[in-house]
């Protein structure tokens, strides 16, 4: 940014000539102890809960315990400028962030600052909104309707995400959950075009916390090459920041939903992930010796993800009818979902998408577990044709489990068995799908249908993959109608059914016969 | 540690309003508190060796120091923090109690610093401008601080009044900066 050095001079001149206004009134403190992210201040004596405060050397600070003689704060930046005996200023001002369209496509931190060297972030006063944002109720609310497509046919179908839910994604290390994150993002593209100005477009507010910062820039690049960065806010606290910031990140990113959910848009909101949240807020409370619970987490470690997990609403047509979709990230160690994080926001979620290390290990990718992987209001968001092709699926899957492990065991297999296997290893097959290649719903219903309906029994097994893909080319090149019927009808008709059962024969005699 | 503070400063003042002795067992302890910026005296009382009729008698001399006497209740006040063990805080049951004596005669104590000495007449009516502001009678106590550049600034309570040069150079700085964290004053 250019500086001319007139106006600079404008400037203090103005200044300067109000200068006769200025007797500033504050209330101040003064800084009793300082460390690890904390100070306590003695003073400021009517200060209030989530208040802002100015410590020296342009330092924030958060106040978070109110007790008889004293102010505990959490810093919000380097707590070696602070030091004991230091003037501490209240501010009046809670906690807040700009919203608004100028954060779409950056990078920004906890507090709103830009993190991708592209200018600073400047929104006016009224677009600042407080991070703790009161979750709508129950009037402001209606049920979940509307299908939000992540574009992968094992959860679109089985584990079918509506706008406004709350689905969890859990699973140990590398299984794949931040991939599943991405691929949702990326098939956004596809409610308004990738332009963040088209009303129907989804919002897409990726929150990470307390991860590497390569993986927070790898991952913005893959959003840009994709063409997904226009649309999206990544609120990143890494795991070089204050734990202060990576406990204040989630809401951050909330306000910032908020703010587009209550202009009537669409917005899908993840936080990865919210182990890491709790364990930073852990060390912030723990310094500011509130008593330890369970596995030494405060209380309120409850209460902390429930009212962020709130926040995301489909809301009634007089607010507007929109919508914040939300889908956290939990990290469990060695598989144990029975943790105290995990079963928490397991209770206060919609359902959880559950990833496996052992699936994922063995090349069933995306590695969801469908057995125990649930959505509790998802289902009335799918559309009915999804709805009708998938109603067999996950039976048809239960019964390969059981089957497969048992035929383990055993060689001699009736005929209606052998059937039910080879049915179900090309089901998971069919529901194997790469990264960075979200499939249209309408596609997901033809291939669904087609292994539901038996279609697929007579391809070989290792043969699947490439029938999937040649048999959608097929049908985008030679039959692009059947795929419109779906998409804009919904509804899975007798006529789109016998259009598909004749694709699959003429596709089948060229792929099989050749 | 406050709390026991608060509560032993608490119950002399209820002794103190039934006899109408505050201001002079203000004042007695007032005296104790400039003696025990003496570290050879805070040592002295901390030191478990002397004995606590000597520790009592010196306490008693300060107070009849200066050609007056200790108030009775002062005294007493003293005897009750020995039988208790609690010496060792008397710092801190002075200044809960001075706060306490000032709140109930309506004042307030503050420190007034100023870039150039400030003349009688214009202290007289910025004492009066605050007081006004606070509702209260202010006491204050006046210091000449250079770096503040010109104006004045005054601390009291919790309160900062600032009208110095350079709170307004740093406010003027803040401003240039850029709109601060967590947007603007709401």
């Amino acid at each position: 940014m250019e500086l001319k050095p007139s106006e600079v001079t404008a400037i203090l001149k103005k200044e300067i000539q109000g200068f006769e206004a200025g007797l500033d009134q504050e209330k101040v403190g003064t800084v009793l102890q300082v460390g690890d992210g904390v100070a306590r201040v003695f003073g400021l004596e009517e200060c209030k809960m989530s208040e802002l405060l100015e410590f020296p050397n342009g330092v924030y600070g958060l106040v978070l315990n109110l007790e008889e003689d004293n102010v505990g704060a959490v810093l919000l930046g380097d707590d070696t400028l602070v030091k004991e005996g230091d003037v501490v200023k209240s501010t009046g001002r809670i906690i807040s962030v700009p919203t608004g369209d100028v954060l779409l496509g950056r990078v920004v931190d906890a507090l709103g600052q830009a993190q991708d060297g592209k200018g600073a972030i400047e929104v006016p006063e009224g677009e600042y909104l407080p991070i703790e944002g009161q979750a709508p109720s129950v009037t402001e609310r209606q049920p979940v309707k509307e299908p939000l497509q992540t574009g992968i046919a094992a959860i679109d179908s089985m584990i079918p995400i509506g706008r406004g839910q709350r689905e969890l994604i859990i699973g140990d290390r590398q299984t794949g959950k931040t991939a599943i994150i991405i691929d949702t993002i990326i098939n956004q593209k596809v409610t308004g075009g990738g332009d963040p100005a088209n009303k129907d477009q989804v919002i897409c507010i990726y929150v990470a916390v307390g991860q590497k910062q390569s993986t927070v820039k790898s991952l913005v690049q893959k959003l840009e090459e994709n063409g997904a960065m226009a649309y999206t806010i990544v609120v990143a606290a890494p795991a070089s920041d204050a734990a202060s910031k990576q406990y204040l990140a989630p809401f951050a990113g909330a306000a910032m939903g908020e703010r587009f959910r209550d202009a009537g848009r669409h917005v899908a909101i993840f936080y990865d992930d919210l182990y890491k949240q709790a364990l930073a807020y852990r060390q912030v409370m723990l310094l500011l010796r509130r008593p330890p619970g369970r596995e030494a987490f405060p209380g309120d470690v409850f209460n902390l993800h429930s009212r962020l997990l709130e926040r995301a609403a489909k809301l009634s047509e007089a607010r507007g009818g929109g919508s914040m979709t939300a889908l956290p990230v939990v990290e469990t160690q060695e598989g144990d979902v029975s943790a105290y994080i995990p079963t928490n926001v397991i209770s206060i979620t919609d359902g959880q998408i559950f990833l496996e290390s052992g699936l994922f290990n063995s090349g069933v990718r995306p590695a969801v577990n469908v057995g125990i992987s649930v959505s509790r209001v998802g289902g009335s968001a799918q559309i009915p044709a999804m709805k009708k092709v998938a109603g067999s699926l996950r039976l048809d899957l239960a019964q390969y489990r059981d089957l497969a492990a048992f035929a383990q065991f055993g060689s001699d297999l009736d005929k209606t068995t052998q059937q039910q296997l080879r049915r179900g290893e090309r089901l998971v097959e069919l529901l194997k799908q790469g990264q960075y290649s979200p499939f249209p719903v309408e596609e997901q219903v033809m291939f669904v249908y087609a292994g539901t309906s038996g279609a697929t029994d007579a391809v070989e097994l290792a043969e699947i993959r490439r029938w999937r893909s040649e048999f959608l080319d097929y049908m985008r090149l030679k039959k692009p109608e059947v795929g419109q019927l779906i998409r804009e009808g919904k509804k899975f008709t007798d006529e789109v059914k016998d259009k598909l059962d004749n694709a699959f024969k003429e596709f089948n005699a060229q792929f099989i016969g050749a | 540690m406050a709390s026991v503070a608060n509560r032993y400063s608490e119950a002399l003042l209820c002794v103190c309003r039934d006899e109408g002795s505050t201001r002079e067992v203000d004042a007695d302890l007032q005296l104790l508190a400039l003696a025990l910026e003496e570290p050879h005296l805070r040592q002295f009382l901390d030191n478990p060796e002397v004995p606590r009729a000597r520790k009592e008698a010196v306490l008693g001399e300060l107070l009849g120091s200066q050609g007056r006497a200790g108030h009775a209740t002062t005294s007493s006040f003293l005897r009750v923090l020995f039988d208790r063990g609690r010496q060792g805080m008397l710092g801190a049951f002075i200044a809960a109690f001075h706060r306490r004596a000032l709140e109930e005669r309506g004042e307030v104590e503050g420190v007034l610093s100023t870039a150039l000495a400030i003349p009688e007449d214009e202290l007289a009516a910025l004492r009066e401008t605050l007081a006004r502001l606070l509702g209260r009678k202010v006491v204050l106590s006046v210091e000449q601080d250079e770096s503040l550049l010109g104006g004045f600034r005054a601390l009291i309570g919790d309160r900062l009044f600032d009208a110095s040069l350079r709170g307004q150079l740093e406010k003027l700085g803040r401003r240039l900066k850029g709109v601060p964290i967590g947007g603007p004053r709401g």
